[in-house]
């Protein structure tokens, strides 16, 4: 059986706002790491990076549900999310017209 | 928890047949059927972690935080299915709505409303929903009836129909004929023969194995049509290729590269960088700018022929003009396909091969075969092989080059095409 090629860090973000954006209301980083397959610990560092960049907007969902770790949070796209989503499937489509593997 | 509720402790087994409440399902617990078919809740059934259901299982609501839940029957939900992770089904789920964290796989699924899928979604049999939403991937081998169709990664459907948006951001695939509404693939998209819809754009690569038809087809990327193609628009940004013949009701824009193995029939033509067919036929008018190639010749109204264009095969009109400025007929804010062999057409000679018309405009430095016209008009520097005409002949004649002599005739030779 073929090997499935290991996901880039970018193919990675896009899975992630590919799969935040199903939840208009914001989903929570357990239900986006089960929707994504990357553990909870991994995604939160890259849903925090996505964040960062103002990809991903963080919302508080219960300010005591968080227990010592803090608040408990739900994430949603931003329409800059929306937008790096848009050109990384056109750049994907490029590459593809192009023959190359992407 | 009120009385009539049930409680299935973490890790047993339980035979149940009819809950009159709530049913409350501890992790790794096991459900049969006391009747040996099925397990009725008139409640919700909410379960804390992975579970096992031996039956057919029926709830008003079920709710699953976490594991997977595995149900060897028919699982049926009058309300909403809620699953955090995974949801293995042998048999078929009904619902109003589902929304899966992770992975859903099932024989069949009927659902009223949407289903949102965070990961995968395998469906053995048929899908029929309202809007389907996947993060990654779907994979429904029977036949799909949906409204909407979202999908992050990967789409491979049975065939169906879906009647409202596809919008695919990796590869989708259907091996059975699909009508759908407005479809967007940014990735690749390999169709069967006889597909139909009202609009596809592509940003990769289309390929159809057969006859498409569809509304409005605009290529951004590369998209092949083993068959016949008819739309009302076509707009290629990209590269098309048609192994058929190709009917277009409206407007057929090529600014990238498009190539027709037979005949193109439509109203208007605009090629803003290079285009093939064995003809082209139109009603009304052909802008050419950038490269025309037909083996047997095109026909429209009026063919305008920009400066530095090249048409090789006939063409036949009421009026063609050749070395109109480039800047008035390309589409500058197009695609760079289009401009780049615009741009290069700058500075070139138009050439064009014979021409049939009522009345023929050549261009400076125009070359062109023969000419038969009733009304000719020349300008400096044009090359023609030979002027036929039966009404006038005008421009600056000494300062232009003939092969041979223009000649005055009574009549003209039946046009082709």
């Amino acid at each position: 059986m073929k090997a499935k090629p290991k996901r880039s860090r970018v193919d990675l973000y896009a899975t992630i706002l590919e799969v935040i954006r199903r939840y208009p209301e914001g989903g929570r980083i357990t239900r986006v790491s089960y929707g994504v397959g990357v553990p909870v610990d991994r995604l939160k560092t890259m849903v925090d990076a996505l964040s960062a960049n103002g990809l991903v907007r963080r919302m508080v969902v219960d300010e005591e549900q968080g227990g010592e770790a803090g608040a408990a949070y739900c994430y949603g796209v931003t329409p800059r999310g929306l937008e790096f989503l848009d050109t990384y499937w056109k750049m994907k489509g490029f590459l593809e017209a192009f023959g190359e593997r992407s | 928890m009120r009385m009539s509720d049930v409680r299935v402790e973490r890790g047993r087994t339980a035979r149940l047949e009819r809950v009159d409440g709530e049913l409350w399902v501890g992790s790794n617990a096991k459900i049969t059927a006391a009747n040996g078919k099925a397990v009725t809740v008139s409640g919700g059934a909410h379960f804390e972690g992975s579970a096992e259901i031996a039956c057919d299982f029926e709830c008003e609501s079920l709710k699953v935080d976490r594991g997977k839940l595995e149900v060897a029957g028919d699982l049926t939900v009058r309300g909403n299915a809620d699953v955090a992770h995974t949801v293995e089904v042998e048999g078929e789920i009904r619902a109003k709505s589902i929304d899966v964290g992770g992975k859903v796989s099932s024989k069949s699924i009927f659902c009223e409303g949407s289903i949102n899928v965070g990961g995968l979604m395998h469906v053995v049999g048929d899908l029929e929903a309202g809007p389907v939403g996947v993060g990654g991937k779907v994979d429904v081998s029977g036949g799909v009836k949906i409204t909407d169709l979202d999908v992050g990664g990967k789409a491979e459907v049975g065939g169906g129909s879906i009647s409202g948006r596809v919008r695919v951001g990796g590869l989708f695939a259907s091996k059975g004929p699909l009508e759908f509404g407005e479809m967007m693939v940014y990735g690749r998209c390999a169709l069967p023969a006889g597909c139909a819809g009202r609009k596809i754009s592509t940003f990769g690569k289309l390929s159809v194995a057969g006859a498409l038809s569809c509304h409005q087809i605009d290529v951004e990327g590369v998209t092949e049509v083993k068959g016949d193609c008819s739309a009302a628009n076509v707009l290629v940004n990209g590269k098309l290729s048609v192994s058929g013949s190709m009917s277009v009701s409206g407007a057929l824009e090529s600014r990238g590269s498009a190539e027709v193995k037979g005949e193109v029939k439509g109203a208007d033509l605009k090629v803003g960088g290079r285009f093939r067919a064995e003809r082209a036929v139109l009603s009304s008018e052909a802008d050419i700018v950038g490269e025309l190639e037909t083996e047997r010749g095109m026909k429209a109204k009026l063919v305008t022929v920009g400066i530095g264009s090249r048409c090789k095969g006939p063409l036949v009109g009421e009026r063609i003009q050749l070395g109109a400025s480039s800047m008035t007929l390309a589409n500058w804010g197009g695609t760079w396909a289009g401009q780049s062999i615009a741009i290069r057409a700058i500075g070139r000679m138009t050439s064009v091969e014979d021409l049939y018309a009522k009345e023929v405009v050549l261009g400076k430095n125009s070359r062109c075969g023969r000419v038969f016209a009733e009304k000719v008009e020349v300008a400096e520097g044009c090359t023609v092989e030979q002027v036929v005409y039966t009404t006038e002949l005008r421009g600056p004649i000494r300062r232009a080059f003939f092969s041979r002599p223009p000649e005055k005739a009574a009549s003209l030779p039946s046009f082709p095409l």
